[in-house]
């Protein structure tokens, strides 16, 4: 059969891997797995031969092994009965210790074998919230064909040397198959954050001998602002009337109730050029839902006003909260932050980008404040009374948190 | 998979009771071994061993027990572990076992966590080691193969336990449990490949334990473990003093006494005789090993070897063999003395060893009865001659005459010293009188030589005695001597009646005579090429010291033909009998075991290391020479000339190289059409087991580094293709038209084209 028409593939070795869940995708290459001894580059055959014996004298860096307390029993145990083999000549302990160290062979074969051809990865959901649990799975495959893997489980920790626990493989993982085991973990603060994933370790078979394999992962997430309560001119997180100018955002309705002047973020389809031509300006139409109210968000944060600790959490967690709010009732229009531009938001990509700015936002020392962010629809935020944050519209106060 | 279903999994309690009961079977498998120490401890042994086994009827129970007493339980334990060893703390060895079984026993009744699993494991292997030590018996090796398993089955699901949240059993879990289901559920539980997988494995451990107890050096650092020794208590018949029927009564005994290795099969005497010990003085119906004899001479001694005094090339007989070397292995409990045939130059032992060796009278003696085997080897030896004699028994016997000894002030016999104690006879007048009748009627009143004696002295005795274990109607007469009693009345006899009979007749006509006990006879064994001895070859019989050759000569006046006799023991025939069947070859197996593992030594390992040598030497050598000859031969054939032979032959040469060509080319094609024919009705192993998946999954890793070269844009669509190509062939649906191996041989092509853009 000639492969002239390329057949659909399920799997690949390089094509992505989509992971879904209720709120998002997340897309993922399959070469980030890890496998224990994983070498950088193709070696061939001979090569990886001469590898292989290699690393039986010296483990690869990252690799570990260091005795249990039963294994440091057992090797009490054969000092013993060695020293009394030598000291009485007795052959009936030289046969114990035969086979206590022969025992001592058969695991180290059989913890090889149980780390031969594992490989594993991190999905991390779509984002990561203060307060809020995540669900980490850690992918682990068994590509052998027989033999099935027993009794692994992986370090977890975050780099500041919290959330320290063991992810464990309880059950058997049987040739060809892949598990998937949660590591929940609730972020504590917002900004960046990096998940410590230690390498493969086992006791596998009998307990003597812990062994850890393969290099760990890390990874850096962004943990957004907390979603908090907060009171928004009446609205509770729900769609209710919003007060304010018209905006220029696209409608879906079709009839044309204004010709305005284009203002940045205006669809280009919305250009009436009939009139642009008239006017010698790019004008665009106003379509009736247009009519539907608009905000934008200006967010300011000179140190000269905040400071750093709680009420600025709030500030964040609360323009977050609100910007979520906003987008999915439709009434957010874009959003500014100190001395950036505004930046229009369509799309949820656009709001995660916001979200994750929050994330990191900090203070600034000097500020210049935006002169073109004004206008009835745009939101402020200044620091109220007993650590609560404000929202101000058009000078009003409007909201409070 | 046992009936080719899908394995089932056993449940984290399930795994807990496998592991409970694992954990039991092991403290069984201790307490078996210490069945065979016979300590004083037995009864304790027999009832912990019987609880375990309701134990494991009813599991439940344990939980019970330890409900209910559980914390007085350990209490108890340690108090009468303390009190044992206070009483007892001499002994060593008892106070350690009992301490050890009540330990072991307390855990079994526990539902253990994994800490307590490694202790009881612990335990039982100590139990284990403990009775191997002392008894080095077979089946220690058997024990250690049994236990072996079990404890990598128990350590493997103790490791996999630990991590779940559960850490033990309760009582409530044992509710619902029955054998017969449990033992199903296991059953179906077991997948067939990973039992092969686990037997294979369980082999390789055997095999490299034999390995390295080959290959660890062995050091004597002549240290005894003087507490793990267990005295053992020797058969009355081979003590230095014996009383009439003490050697008969082991006439039933047909346990195995000693085994012997000898050199080669011609120097087995016809009729071996396995002297123990030399009983010199008569007294009281008793011959006893005396006290001038024991210390004349004496040699005591903590060594490994001991040289006789016929390693002395002056003194060592003529027929002596001093580079042939004999092994012999004493079963424990049979005696202090050590057995040797005959005359030796030197004996050596497996490690230190506390003996007492008597140079004059060719014997040794161990300080103690050993309790197991007791292994011992022997240079320079004559296995069927006499002992000549010291230097002090010719000056004192050559002119002797018999005498009776004096009495002391207390009335008793006055002490005699060796070598004179052979002349003594210890006896009334009356006893004496009667002696010189007896002597009277064998001589007819004429001085005869040794030989002659002999002769004569047979014939009277086999004329008025017969050999019977049973003395028939003969009663005790408590006033008279037992020996003369029995000579007066008897008609039948034992060996020691025949012995003793003839000591006193010769002594009486003055030549000194001493009883010898030991064995006599043997049985080969064709498996392992020894001689094997029981108890029922014990023997008693006489050395009569010769003037002329001035060499103590062995005489067996004990009938030969007694019907009686060969019916019961066989062992007085002339011959070695060979053993055969399964008897024999079970006991060949102990043989194996004491020569090969117990003695077991640095001089094993050097010839085994030699003989490694020479195999690998004349292996090479023969590979070598096949091949030369092969070469000279292909030459004659090619300087040869034509003649239609020759050329049928080289075309089918050819003709065959053609076909071995095409069969490489198409073995990848064979493998997948006998794969595909041998999985055309298993959907299961059409994924990426199969053999072209395989190969396109390896194709795949190997064209990946150049995919991501920056040169490779020069490869072009080529090689995306072929990338493509593959990746179709390695996930998608297998098609069994795809040109495969087309498929490879560009891929071969590409990646030899670009190869050096790798490196």
């Amino acid at each position: 059969m000639n492969f002239d028409v390329l057949q659909p593939v399920r799997h690949s070795l390089e094509t992505f891997v989509s992971v879904t869940n209720s709120q998002n995708q997340q897309m993922l290459h399959a070469d980030e797995w890890m496998e224990p001894g994983k070498a950088n580059k193709y070696v061939g055959p001979v090569s990886r031969l001469w590898r292989m014996v290699w690393l039986l004298i010296l483990p690869p860096q990252g690799h570990r092994i260091i005795p249990t307390a039963s294994g440091y029993i057992l090797i009490l145990v054969s000092l013993g009965l060695g020293s009394a083999a030598y000291n009485a000549a007795n052959n009936i302990l030289y046969m114990a210790l035969s086979l206590m160290l022969s025992t001592l062979v058969l695991s180290g074969f059989l913890s090889w074998l149980n780390f031969c051809h594992l490989r594993w990865r991190l999905l991390l959901p779509p984002h990561f919230r203060v307060g809020e649990q995540a669900v980490i799975q850690i992918e682990i495959h068994n590509g052998k064909r027989f033999i099935p893997t027993y009794g692994l489980w992986f370090k977890t920790q975050t780099a500041d040397g919290n959330g320290g626990e063991r992810v464990c493989l309880n059950e058997r993982l049987n040739a060809d198959t892949s598990i998937r085991l949660n590591w929940y973990h609730t972020p504590q603060y917002r900004g960046p954050e990096r998940l410590i994933l230690s390498g493969l370790e086992s006791q596998f078979p009998f307990g003597f001998l812990q062994k850890r394999v393969g290099g760990g992962i890390q990874k850096t997430i962004v943990v957004l602002p907390r979603r908090i309560e907060y009171a928004f001119d009446g609205m509770q997180g729900v769609r209710t009337n919003f007060q304010g100018e018209v905006s220029a955002r696209i409608g879906s309705g079709a009839e044309i109730v204004n010709i305005r002047q284009y203002s940045q973020g205006d669809a280009q389809r919305l250009v009436h050029w009939k009139a642009t031509a008239r006017s010698k300006k790019l004008m665009v139409k106003q379509m009736a839902d247009e009519s539907l109210v608009g905000y934008t968000l200006f967010i300011e944060t000179p140190a000269s006003i905040w400071a750093l600790g709680e009420q600025f959490e709030t500030l964040c967690s609360f323009v977050a909260s609100l910007a979520e709010d906003l987008f999915r009732a439709g009434r957010l229009l874009g959003v500014a932050m100190n001395s950036d531009s505004i930046v229009p938001i369509k799309k949820m990509h656009d709001l995660m980008i916001f979200l994750e700015q929050l994330a990191e936002l900090q203070l600034v020392e000097t500020y210049t404040s935006q002169a073109n962010v004004k206008g009835h629809n745009v939101i402020t935020f200044k620091p109220g009374d007993l650590n609560k944050v404000d929202a101000y519209v058009g000078g009003k106060k409007t909201g409070t948190a | 998979m046992l009936g080719g279903k899908r394995p089932v999994r056993l449940s984290n309690t399930e795994l807990f009771q496998l592991k409970w009961l694992l954990g039991n079977l092991l403290t069984l498998m201790g307490m078996w071994s210490l069945f065979q120490l016979s300590l004083s401890s037995q009864p304790l042994l027999y009832a912990f061993s019987i609880a375990l086994m309701i134990l494991l009827c009813v599991p439940r129970l344990a939980g019970l027990i330890m409900q209910s007493i559980g914390k007085s339980l350990s209490l108890a334990v340690l108090l009468i572990v303390i009190i044992d060893f206070s009483l007892n703390y001499v002994e060593m060895i008892e106070p350690i076992t009992r301490m050890v079984l009540l330990l072991a026993f307390f855990r079994a009744l526990q539902y253990r966590t994994r800490r307590e699993d490694l202790q009881l494991l612990l335990l039982a292997l100590f139990m284990l080691i403990l009775a191997g030590v002392l008894t080095v018996s077979l089946l220690f090796a058997v024990q250690m193969i049994l236990f072996s398993p079990l404890a990598m089955g128990l350590l493997f699901l103790a490791n996999l336990l630990d991590h779940g949240q559960q850490k033990a059993l309760t009582t409530d879990d044992w509710k619902d449990f029955h054998w017969g289901p449990f033992i199903a559920r296991v059953t179906k539980g077991l997948d067939t490949r990973m039992l092969l997988f686990a037997g294979g494995l369980f082999v390789a451990v055997v095999a490299v334990s034999t390995c390295i107890f080959v290959m660890l050096p062995r050091f004597n650092m002549g240290q005894n473990l003087s507490f793990m020794q267990l005295h053992g208590s020797g058969k009355k018949g081979f003590s230095d003093q014996i009383t009439f029927g003490d050697v008969n009564e082991l006439a039933d005994d047909d346990a195995v006494a000693l085994r012997v290795e000898p050199p080669n099969r011609e120097s087995i005497p016809a009729t071996p005789y396995w002297r123990m010990i030399t009983l010199d003085e008569y007294r009281n119906g008793s011959f006893l090993f005396s006290m001038s004899a024991r210390t004349s001479g004496l040699q005591t001694r903590t060594a490994s070897t001991y040289t006789a005094r016929f390693a002395d090339t002056d003194l060592r007989p003529e027929q002596q063999h001093p580079d042939q070397t004999w092994v012999f292995y004493l079963e424990g409990n049979v005696s202090r003395f050590l057995p040797f045939p005959g005359p030796f130059a030197a004996a050596r032992f497996p490690q230190n060893t506390k003996f007492n060796a008597f140079p004059e009278l060719n014997l040794i003696e161990l300080n103690q009865v050993s309790n197991n085997v007791f292994g011992y080897s022997v240079t320079g030896m004559f296995a069927d001659g006499d002992i000549p004699a010291s230097e002090q028994e010719i000056r004192e016997l050559k002119h002797a005459k018999p005498f009776v000894p004096t009495l002391n002030e207390e009335g008793k016999v006055a002490r005699v010293n060796y070598p004179m104690t052979t002349l003594a006879l210890p006896m009334d007048a009356e006893d004496r009188a009667y002696l010189n009748r007896v002597l009277e009627e064998i001589t007819d009143g004429q001085q005869l030589d040794l030989a002659e004696f002999q002769q004569r002295v047979f014939a009277y005795l086999h004329t008025r005695y017969r050999y019977d274990t049973s003395l028939g109607d003969l009663t005790t007469d408590a006033g008279s001597d037992p020996l003369l009693h029995w000579m007066r009345n008897a008609q039948t006899g034992w060996c020691e009646h025949f012995t003793g009979a003839f000591i006193v007749l010769a002594r009486m006509a003055g030549f000194p005579a001493r009883a010898v006990t030991g064995f006599t006879g043997a049985t080969w064994n064709d498996f392992e090429d020894y001689l094997l001895v029981r108890n029922n070859n014990a023997h008693a019989w006489v050395e009569v010291f010769d003037a002329q050759t001035l060499s103590w000569r062995r005489v067996d006046p004990t009938p030969q033909a007694s019907e009686a006799l060969l019916q019961a023991t066989g062992a007085l025939a002339s011959t070695v009998a060979t053993d055969t069947g399964m008897h024999a070859w079970l006991d060949s197996l102990r043989m194996v075991w004491y020569r090969r593992v117990v003695n077991f030594d640095e001089g094993d390992q050097t010839e085994m290391a030699r003989g490694l040598r020479d195999f690998g030497a004349s292996f090479f050598q023969d590979i070598k020479k096949a091949f030369v000859a092969g070469a000279e031969r292909l030459e004659a054939w090619l300087h040869s000339g034509w003649n239609l032979a020759k050329i049928v032959q080289v075309l089918a040469v050819c003709v065959f190289m053609v076909l071995l060509g095409y069969a490489a080319k198409y073995f990848n094609r064979a493998v997948v059409f006998f794969w595909n024919l041998q999985h055309r009705n298993d959907r299961r192993h059409r994924g990426s087991l199969h053999p072209l998946r395989r190969k396109a999954g390896k194709w795949l890793l190997r064209l990946q580094p150049l995919r991501n070269q920056p040169s490779a844009s020069d490869a072009g669509q080529t090689l995306e293709q072929i990338y493509a190509r593959l990746l179709a062939l390695r996930y998608d649906v297998l098609d069994p038209s795809h040109e495969a191996h087309v498929l490879f041989k560009q891929a071969r092509q590409v990646l030899k084209k670009y190869k050096s853009k790798l490196e």
